[in-house]
């Protein structure tokens, strides 16, 4: 049993809005943020974008200019107060940066590449370094909040952020850092569309996770970022919402398609039980990782009924569309929401439920008392990863 | 704070494409000869014939340093650090969007993900346990040491860290072009057998220049190229870069080693 982490404070930008009010209004009311697609595409989807135009970035950091950044920027804002404490307390070199992502700059470098192939323009070097790569965004982050201690990207497509919060947990309780800025971002892009449409897993609708009409995911877009903090001294009574537990681990199964029982799923749950020192019964909420495609839901279904029983389940695609590197996080914030607000959100889409999948299924938004919230994500590759939320008496 | 032991090193690229040869900087094929591509044996037949070069030179490393610390793959927790990535596949992809309707491969787009290499490894050993992905650009050999270090903290035994880059597509080349190359470390906090011992990550006052000047300087796998061969040459310490300022991490041997 691992010892809680405090999260200090919280921020979030999805397809539902662009703080953590918006986003609580509409996610509770049972509003979907799911349009039409913001580029032209020769067949129909629907996706989570942003409600609103991201601000550019400052002049002097507009090298860095991706909408990847935008959406990170946007997230950083509302913890700069948490952030300039922990600096002062421990010391920059002791916050670390650990985020997920699954698409770095890719927003901006397929539209580079678009001009380089039509048009025979090149791409300057610097996009390179300052805009495609992963580390653009941590160093503008880096910048901006001054924070100088370990600092890396989780990247393993859709569980990516999820595992953020896996590592972020290991750097505080290995004694590496001793506050830790976390999360996701992954911002819309053309090519992820346009793959898992090459999938056949694309649905051309409002993505319908665990209804017996689903066909399909939508793609989101959407970033969230928590400061967390080693638990010292008073800092524990001060925050009442915690990491209480993290399992990771691979499917070993196949590249795209999950273990058709869910092993791997009920591994990583079962293992952020462990870690938290939990029982199954003590569980309120599952946040499902809950994409809508027929198989992928199964898998899942199988695999919280062995482990969680009769546990009540959400998928919260059918607000944002899947956040891919993202979601992790962006759903992590939607748990807190719930652990904070008392209420858990409608499993948007998923009426009329598949009778097939053995799992008790949120249909309408249900007011509680949560203490403790599972968060899933699965993954290309047969990444698995399960989050623990909890919130303190 | 956690100790680490270097229980295993390899690498692998066109050029040097072992360990002895990097070391002895003996190059098998002059520059022009990319692409070639490593056996990677463990992938299988029908995987490898589909594998970028990234993912097979990862593949390839993971092999070597697994076999020379006698670890199973099946079991061995794996960590994987790439600054850009599956850039040729993704490169591919790009391409197609700009053709006709712009349709996109699918086993191209599900091998361009950051973690296509360890998901296929973990696939073809049936390795259920940890494996990850991770990048920070020419300070990924730095993160991956920190990932390294808490994940022994938390669960002790070994781990196999891996940094791997492929030549960039043309599109990007420019001044930024380098040579793919993979490199790996089986990390672990048994002493036993070990080549060399990392102690944790200390704040250099100076920065790092001598990089960039070296064999395969440009290469983000640089770093991790310069700790094997400091490793090698039994130094004190070695300079990693860790954005826009350099980190020690100073080595030990102890008798015997």
């Amino acid at each position: 049993m691992q010892r809680p982490l405090s999260i200090v404070d919280y921020s979030v930008c999805c397809a539902l809005g662009v703080s953590r009010q918006a986003v609580a209004e509409r996610l509770f009311a049972g509003q979907a943020g799911l349009a039409p697609a913001p580029f032209s595409l020769p067949f129909a989807t629907l996706c989570g974008s942003l409600p609103e135009p991201l601000a550019a970035l400052p002049s002097e950091l507009s090298r860095f200019e991706t909408r990847q950044a935008r959406l990170a920027v946007t997230a950083l804002a509302p913890l700069a107060r948490a952030l300039e404490e922990r600096i002062a307390r421990y010391g920059s070199e002791r916050i670390a940066i650990v985020l997920g992502s699954s698409n770095a700059g890719l927003d901006t470098t397929e539209q580079s590449v678009a001009k380089h192939t039509r048009r025979g323009e090149t791409l300057p070097a610097s996009s390179l370094r300052d805009q495609h790569a992963f580390s653009a965004v941590l160093e503008l982050l880096q910048t901006i909040s001054g924070a100088s201690g370990p600092m890396m990207f989780v990247s393993t497509a859709c569980s990516s952020s999820g595992k953020a919060f896996a590592s972020a947990a290991r750097l505080l309780r290995a004694g590496l850092a001793d506050a830790a800025l976390v999360g996701g971002v992954d911002a819309l892009c053309e090519m992820t569309v346009r793959g898992f449409r090459s999938l056949g897993v694309l649905s051309e609708g409002p993505c319908k996770p665990f209804s017996i009409e689903r066909d399909g995911i939508s793609i989101g877009e959407g970033a969230a970022f928590f400061v967390l903090e080693r638990d010292v001294g008073s800092t524990e009574k001060d925050h009442a919402l915690c990491l209480l537990g993290c399992g990771e681990g691979a499917d070993a199964h196949h590249m795209t398609a999950p273990h058709p029982l869910g092993e791997g799923a009920e591994r990583v749950m079962r293992d952020a039980l462990g870690q938290a020192g939990l029982a199954a019964s003590d569980i309120d909420l599952v946040n499902a990782h809950g994409t809508a495609t027929p198989q992928g839901d199964v898998s899942e279904a199988l695999a919280i009924a062995r482990t969680l029983g009769e546990t009540a389940v959400v998928s919260t695609k059918g607000y944002t569309g899947h956040a891919l590197g993202a979601a992790g996080a962006v759903e992590a914030a939607f748990c807190l929401l719930t652990l904070e607000h008392g209420i858990a959100p409608a499993s948007l889409g998923a009426a009329p439920a598949d009778p097939a999948l053995p799992i008790r299924i949120l249909s309408e938004p249900t007011p509680g008392e949560y203490r403790h919230v599972l968060s899933n994500s699965f993954a290309f590759g047969g990444s698995n990863v399960s989050l623990l939320f909890g919130r303190r008496a | 704070m956690t100790l680490m032991h270097v229980r295993a090193m390899a690498v692998w690229t066109p050029r040097y494409p072992s360990l002895d040869a990097w070391l002895a900087r003996q190059p098998i094929a002059p520059r022009s000869s990319e692409p070639s591509v490593p056996a990677a044996s463990i992938l299988g037949a029908r995987v490898r014939g589909r594998a970028s070069v990234l993912t097979r030179m990862i593949a390839e490393v993971v092999a070597v340093a697994a076999s020379d610390a006698a670890l199973e793959l099946a079991t061995a927790p794996l960590i994987v650090g790439s600054a850009f990535g599956e850039m040729e596949t993704t490169a591919r992809l790009l391409a197609m969007m700009c053709v006709g309707d712009g349709a996109l491969s699918p086993a191209r787009f599900q091998s361009s993900v950051h973690n296509a290499a360890s998901g296929a490894i973990s696939i073809a050993t049936g390795n259920q346990g940890f494996s990850s992905c991770i990048t920070a650009g020419h300070a990924t050999t730095a993160a991956l040491l920190h990932e390294a270090r808490a994940l022994i903290a938390e669960s002790g035994g070994d781990v196999i860290v891996v940094m791997a880059d492929e030549r960039l597509p043309s599109f990007f080349a420019h001044d930024d072009g380098f040579e793919s190359a993979a490199a790996a470390l089986v990390l672990s906090d048994r002493a036993g057998a070990a080549r060399a011992l990392l102690y944790p990550t200390e704040r250099a006052e100076h920065a790092l220049d001598e990089l960039a000047s070296a064999e395969l300087g440009k290469t983000p796998v640089a770093p991790l190229l310069a700790l094997i061969d400091a490793v090698h040459r039994r130094q004190e310490r070695v300079l990693l870069p860790a954005f826009g300022r350099a980190v020690r991490v100073p080595l030990g041997y102890e008798a015997g080693v």
